[in-house]
C-alpha cells in the first residue's frame, strides 16, 4: 500500500516535471504579457501547476497546453478582479490601452529579437495575448478561441492585424538603419 | 474569392489554419495577384521573426522554492493516497478525495437501487471532440467552430454525473441518519426546560433556556461508521417505505470500506468545486450549452448548477424542505462569519446585483446584533426561540433560534498576547488595504491595556519580525513600527506564519488570550509551501491554545480567499474589513468577541415533532451542516464562539394542519394532513446545543423545548421580525426558490417597519441597501 502510494506519487511528480519542462517558460511569458510583472506571472503560473497536480493526467492527454493557458488566464483575471474589484471585470484586457509604443527604444536594441519582443509588448492587449498563445505554443485558432473566449473568426482577425502591425513596425525600424 | 491585404485569410494561410478547400481558393487568388503574394511573404517573414525572437529570448523560470513546492504537491496528490479531508473553501486543485470515498458509497447505494434507473447517463465527449483542430474558415461563427458534441453527448455530462453523485450522497446520508439505524430512546436527557408561559398578564414572549446540564458525550468511537443513538424524543417510528434507505444504511454500517460520512454540505461544495473545475477544463465560455430536459432531481440540480456562478463564488445549494418523517433532525455548527453582508453591500453600492452564490443568508442575518439577553450565572449561552407567522408564506411558520454567548465585562478580559502578522506584499499596496490595516491595528491598540502585549511580523518575500512582543503601553513604539510598514515584494506566507506562531508561543499566557492576527488581502500564497503542513501547523497551534484571527482586506471574491479557510482551521474568526467603520465594528466594539473564545465546537441540533411539523427548512448555513451523528461526537469540529457573540438561525416550518393555535382549521385538508398525536404534542421542536469549554475537555449540553403559541407576525418579538426581514432580503437577492410570495416592495416595507433599535446606524444602512437592491431588480 505504502509502496503503491509512493509509486503513484512519483509518477505524478514525473508527469509534473515533464509538464514544467515543456510549458513553464511559455506560460511565464504569456502570464507576464498579461500582467506586465514577472512576480505576478510566477505566482499565477505556480498556481496553475498546483492546480495541475490535482488533475488526472489521462484526462488532459492531448490538450494539456490549452488547459494550462486557460487556467493561468483565469487565475490572472481572478487576481485582477480582487485587486481592483470595482473595475468592470472581463473588460480589462479588451479595453486596456496599449502600452505606449516606444519604437525609439526598440530601435536601440542591438538584437533584432529584442526589437521584436519590444514591439510585441507594445501591441494592444488582445492582440498581444493571441500572438503569444500562437507563437509560444503553436496553439490552433480553435484552441486560442477556447482559452480566450473569443470566436475563432475573431482570433484570425486579431492575429492578422497584429502581424501586419508588427511587419510595418519592423520595416520602419530597419529602414532608417539602412538609410 | 475576393482577397485584399486586409483579409485575415492571408495570415491563416501563413499559419496553416485553412482547410484544403479554403487553401486552394486562397492560393488561386495569390497566383493572380502579386501584391497579395508580397503581403503573404512579408507576413511569413514576420511570423518567422516572432518565432525566433521568442525562442531566443532567455527562458523565464519559477523560483527554486516554487518548484520545490510544486514537487511536494505532486507527490502528495497521488491518487493512491488515502482520502484527505479537504476544506470547503479550498480553491486548491481537488485531488478528488471525495470520489475516493463516494465510489464505494455510490456503488452500494446504486446496488441498493436508491436512485434506480431515473438517472440518464451520457458518455463523455472524447478529447478529440473537445479539441479537434478545426480549420479556420472566415465568415463562420463561433458556433460553427466550437467543438461540436454530437447531440447525445453534450459536454455537460460531467455536471450530470456529478450532480448524480451528489444526489446519491444525499440519499445515502438521509438513510444513514434515519432513525432506523440507532437504538431508540437513549437520550431524552434531563435538561431543565423552561417553557413559554402565558401566566397572568405576564406574557413571556420567548422560550429561554439558560440552564445547562453537563452531559457526558458518548465515546467518539461509538459514532464512527455507525449511526449513534439519536434522541427520539417524539417517538418517531422508522419512515414507512424506507426499504431502500434501510438497505443502504445497512451497507453503510459495514465497517469495511466506508469512511465516516462527511457533512453533506461539504460533499456538495466539493462536487460543485469539481464542477467549476470541470467547466474550466471543458472550456465553457460564453453561454453554456443547455441541459437536456430531465424530470429527475438530478436534472433539476444540474440545471441549478448551470446557473452562472458569477465571480466564481463557491456555489451554494440552498437547503430544501426536509420531511420530518425521513429527517427529524437538523444539525449544524454555529458560525459567526458575516463577510457576505459587507461583500454584498459593496456590490450593491457599485450598482451591481450580487451573484446568488455571494449571498449567504446566515451571514446576512448574523451581521447584526439582535440584542438577545445574555445568559445568567455561569452559563456559556442563552437560547432564545420563538415561532411565529412566516412573512413570505402564510401557510408556514417561522422558527427563530437566537443564541447569545456570555458577555465579558471589559475589565475582566484576561491579558492578551497578540501577534499581528501583516501581509505587506505588493498586492497590499492599495488604499483599502495596507493603510486600512494600519488604521485597524491602531484602533485595536486603543482597546488594549498595559497587561497586553503586541508583536508584529511581516511577510513579503522574506518574513521578518518587525516588532518583538511589546507591552501595549508602549503605544508610541508600536504605532511607529506600524507606520513604517510598506507594501512591496512577493508573498511568502508560510515562513511568516511560522514566525508569528513562534513569537506567540514564546510569550504564551496560560490564563490569557493567545492569538495570531493575520491581516491579508487573501492572496496569501500559502500554496507556495506545503499547504497541508501549514494547515497542520495552524490546527496544532489552535489545539495548544494559540488561535488565529484573519482580517481580510480589499477582497472582492472573499469566498475564494484562503483567509477564511485558514481561520476555520485555526479555530479562529474571520472578518472582512472594507472600511474604517467595519474595522471599528470588528476590533473596537466587539473586541472581546474577537479575542476571547467562550466556547469551542458549538453545535446545534433540532428535533422536530412529527405531530406538529410536516417538514422544515433551515435558511442558510449550507456549508455548516453536520451529519446528525456528529452532534454528540466531540472529535468533530464546529465553529467557535467569542464572548458576547450572537448567532441566529431561522427555520421555515410546514405545520401539521390544524395544530397551530388560533389558525382556522381547514375544512377539508385537516383530517388528511393530521398525524396522530404522538408524545409531547405541545412541543414543536426540541433544541439542543452542545459546546466545549474554551480550554477543551468534555462537552456540555443545553436543551430547550419550544411550543408554538400561535403567535402572529405583529405579535412577534422585534428580534424575530428584524431577523426575518434580513432573511427576506437575502432570499430575494438569491432569487431563492423558497422566496414564496415575497416581492422587493414587500421586503422594503418589512425593512422600514421592523428596524427595531438601531444604535449604530447599521439598520438604517440596511434599509438603504434593500432600496438599492429593489431598484436594481426593476
Amino acid at each position: 500500500m505504502r509502496d503503491g502510494t509512493h509509486e503513484a506519487g512519483d509518477a505524478r511528480a514525473a508527469w509534473l516535471e515533464r509538464a514544467l519542462a515543456e510549458h513553464e517558460a511559455p506560460l511565464l511569458r504569456y502570464a507576464a504579457s498579461l500582467t506586465g510583472d514577472a512576480d505576478r506571472a510566477r505566482d499565477a503560473v505556480q498556481d496553475t501547476f498546483l492546480r495541475l497536480c490535482g488533475q488526472e493526467p489521462a484526462a488532459l492527454n492531448g490538450r494539456l497546453a490549452p488547459w494550462l493557458f486557460t487556467v493561468c488566464r483565469h487565475r490572472i483575471i481572478d487576481r485582477q478582479r480582487k485587486e481592483s474589484p470595482m473595475q468592470p471585470l472581463a473588460d480589462t484586457l479588451e479595453n486596456e490601452a496599449a502600452p505606449a509604443p516606444d519604437p525609439a527604444a526598440a530601435a536601440e536594441a542591438r538584437e533584432a529579437g529584442a526589437a521584436v519582443l519590444g514591439l510585441l509588448a507594445a501591441l494592444p492587449g488582445r492582440q498581444r495575448e493571441v500572438v503569444h498563445l500562437r507563437f509560444l505554443e503553436q496553439l490552433s485558432y480553435a484552441e486560442i478561441a477556447a482559452v480566450t473566449g473569443l470566436t475563432v473568426t475573431n482570433v484570425g482577425f486579431l492575429l492578422h492585424t497584429a502581424l501586419r502591425a508588427l511587419r510595418r513596425q519592423l520595416a520602419e525600424l530597419e529602414s532608417p538603419a539602412r538609410g | 474569392m475576393k482577397l485584399t491585404p486586409e483579409s485575415p485569410e492571408l495570415t491563416a494561410l501563413v499559419l496553416n489554419e485553412l482547410d484544403p478547400a479554403q487553401r486552394a481558393e486562397v492560393e488561386a487568388a495569390l497566383a493572380a495577384d502579386p501584391a497579395l503574394r508580397a503581403e503573404v511573404d512579408a507576413l511569413r517573414a514576420t511570423a518567422g521573426s516572432i518565432e525566433r525572437a521568442l525562442a531566443d529570448a532567455p527562458a523565464p523560470a519559477l523560483t527554486a522554492d516554487q518548484r520545490a513546492a510544486l514537487r511536494d504537491a505532486a507527490l502528495q496528490s497521488s491518487a493512491a493516497e488515502p482520502p484527505r479531508r479537504r476544506p470547503v473553501r479550498d480553491e486548491a486543485p481537488a485531488a478528488p478525495w471525495w470520489t475516493a470515498w463516494l465510489r464505494p458509497v455510490i456503488g452500494f447505494a446504486l446496488a441498493a437501487a436508491v436512485v434506480a434507473a431515473s438517472i440518464a447517463l451520457w458518455p463523455r465527449p472524447t478529447d478529440e471532440q473537445r479539441f479537434s483542430r478545426l480549420r479556420y474558415q472566415p465568415g463562420r461563427t463561433l458556433e460553427d467552430f466550437a467543438p461540436k458534441p454530437s447531440p447525445p453527448t453534450p459536454p455537460v455530462v460531467e455536471l450530470d454525473s456529478l450532480a448524480e453523485k451528489l444526489v446519491v450522497a444525499e440519499r445515502v446520508q438521509q438513510a444513514s441518519t434515519s432513525p432506523a439505524n440507532g437504538p431508540a430512546g437513549t437520550a431524552d436527557r434531563a435538561g431543565k426546560v423552561t417553557e413559554a408561559r402565558r401566566a397572568g398578564g405576564e406574557l413571556e414572549r420567548e422560550v429561554v433556556a439558560t440552564s445547562q446540564a453537563a452531559t457526558p458525550a458518548p465515546a467518539p468511537s461509538q459514532s464512527r461508521g455507525m449511526a449513534p443513538a439519536h434522541a427520539t424524543r417524539y417517538g418517531l417510528a422508522p419512515a414507512p417505505g424506507a426499504g431502500g434507505r434501510a438497505e443502504a444504511a445497512e451497507v453503510l454500517q459495514r465497517p469495511v470500506a466506508v469512511p465516516a460520512l462527511q457533512p453533506l454540505a461539504r460533499v456538495e461544495q466539493e462536487v460543485r468545486l469539481q464542477i467549476v473545475q470541470e467547466r474550466e477544463s471543458l472550456h465553457f465560455h460564453g453561454k453554456a450549452p443547455g441541459l437536456p430536459a430531465l424530470s429527475t432531481e438530478v436534472g433539476r440540480r444540474a440545471r441549478f448548477l448551470e446557473a452562472p456562478t458569477g465571480e466564481g463564488y463557491a456555489p451554494i445549494i440552498e437547503n430544501a424542505f426536509r420531511d420530518v418523517s425521513g429527517a427529524p433532525l437538523s444539525t449544524f455548527g454555529l458560525d459567526v462569519d458575516t463577510a457576505s453582508y459587507a461583500n454584498v453591500r459593496r456590490m450593491l453600492r457599485a450598482g451591481q446585483r450580487p451573484p446568488a452564490d455571494a449571498v449567504r443568508l446566515e451571514e446576512l442575518v448574523n451581521y447584526f446584533r439582535h440584542g438577545y439577553t445574555p445568559p445568567a450565572g455561569d452559563d456559556a449561552f442563552a437560547i432564545h426561540a420563538e415561532i411565529t407567522d412566516c412573512p413570505w408564506n402564510e401557510a408556514h411558520r417561522l422558527l427563530r433560534v437566537g443564541i447569545k454567548a456570555r458577555e465579558l465585562p471589559r475589565g475582566e478580559r484576561p491579558p492578551a498576547n497578540l501577534v499581528f502578522l501583516v501581509d505587506v506584499s505588493g498586492s497590499m499596496d492599495a488604499e483599502n488595504k495596507l493603510p486600512l490595516v494600519k488604521q485597524s491595528l491602531r484602533l485595536l491598540l486603543d482597546q488594549l491595556t498595559p497587561r497586553d502585549t503586541v508583536g508584529i511580523v511581516t511577510y513579503a518575500g522574506e518574513a521578518g519580525v518587525a516588532l518583538p512582543p511589546t507591552p501595549a503601553s508602549e503605544r508610541e513604539q508600536i504605532a511607529g513600527v506600524l507606520n513604517r510598514l510598506r507594501a512591496g515584494g512577493g508573498t511568502a506566507g508560510a515562513a511568516g506564519i511560522e514566525q508569528a506562531y513562534a513569537l506567540a508561543t514564546n510569550r504564551f499566557l496560560p490564563d490569557g488570550v493567545n492569538r495570531v492576527v493575520l491581516c491579508t488581502d487573501g492572496d496569501f500564497n500559502i500554496g507556495v509551501t506545503r499547504r497541508e503542513d501549514l494547515f497542520e501547523l495552524i490546527t496544532r497551534q489552535a489545539k495548544s491554545g494559540v488561535f488565529l484571527s484573519v482580517l481580510g482586506y480589499g477582497i472582492g471574491n472573499y469566498q475564494d480567499a484562503t483567509a477564511a479557510l485558514l481561520a476555520k482551521r485555526g479555530n479562529g474568526n474571520y472578518a472582512y474589513i472594507d472600511s474604517f467603520r467595519e474595522a471599528r465594528k470588528a476590533l473596537a466594539e466587539q473586541l472581546e468577541g474577537t479575542l476571547v473564545t467562550v466556547a469551542r465546537d458549538v453545535k446545534l441540533q433540532l428535533e422536530f415533532n412529527p405531530a406538529r411539523v410536516v417538514s422544515w427548512r433551515l435558511l442558510g448555513y449550507e456549508n455548516r451542516l453536520l451529519a446528525d451523528r456528529d452532534f454528540n461526537d466531540d472529535t468533530k469540529d464546529a465553529g467557535d464562539i467569542g464572548a458576547g457573540h450572537e448567532v441566529t438561525a431561522l427555520y421555515e416550518l410546514v405545520p401539521v394542519a390544524g395544530t397551530v393555535p388560533g389558525a382556522e382549521a381547514l375544512r377539508f385538508a385537516s383530517q388528511a394532513g393530521r398525524r396522530p398525536a404522538g408524545e409531547r404534542p405541545e412541543e414543536v421542536v426540541f433544541i439542543k446545543l452542545r459546546h466545549q469549554p474554551p480550554a477543551g475537555g468534555q462537552s456540555r449540553l443545553m436543551e430547550v423545548a419550544v411550543p408554538d403559541t400561535g403567535r402572529g407576525w405583529s405579535e412577534a418579538t422585534p428580534q424575530t421580525r428584524f431577523a426575518a426581514t434580513v432573511a427576506a432580503y437575502g432570499l430575494l437577492l438569491r432569487d431563492s426558490a423558497h422566496k414564496g410570495a415575497l416581492t422587493w416592495d414587500q421586503a422594503l416595507r418589512l425593512a422600514e417597519q421592523n428596524l427595531g433599535d438601531d444604535p449604530d446606524g447599521l439598520r438604517a444602512e440596511f434599509v438603504d441597501l434593500v432600496r438599492r437592491a429593489a431598484e436594481l431588480a426593476r
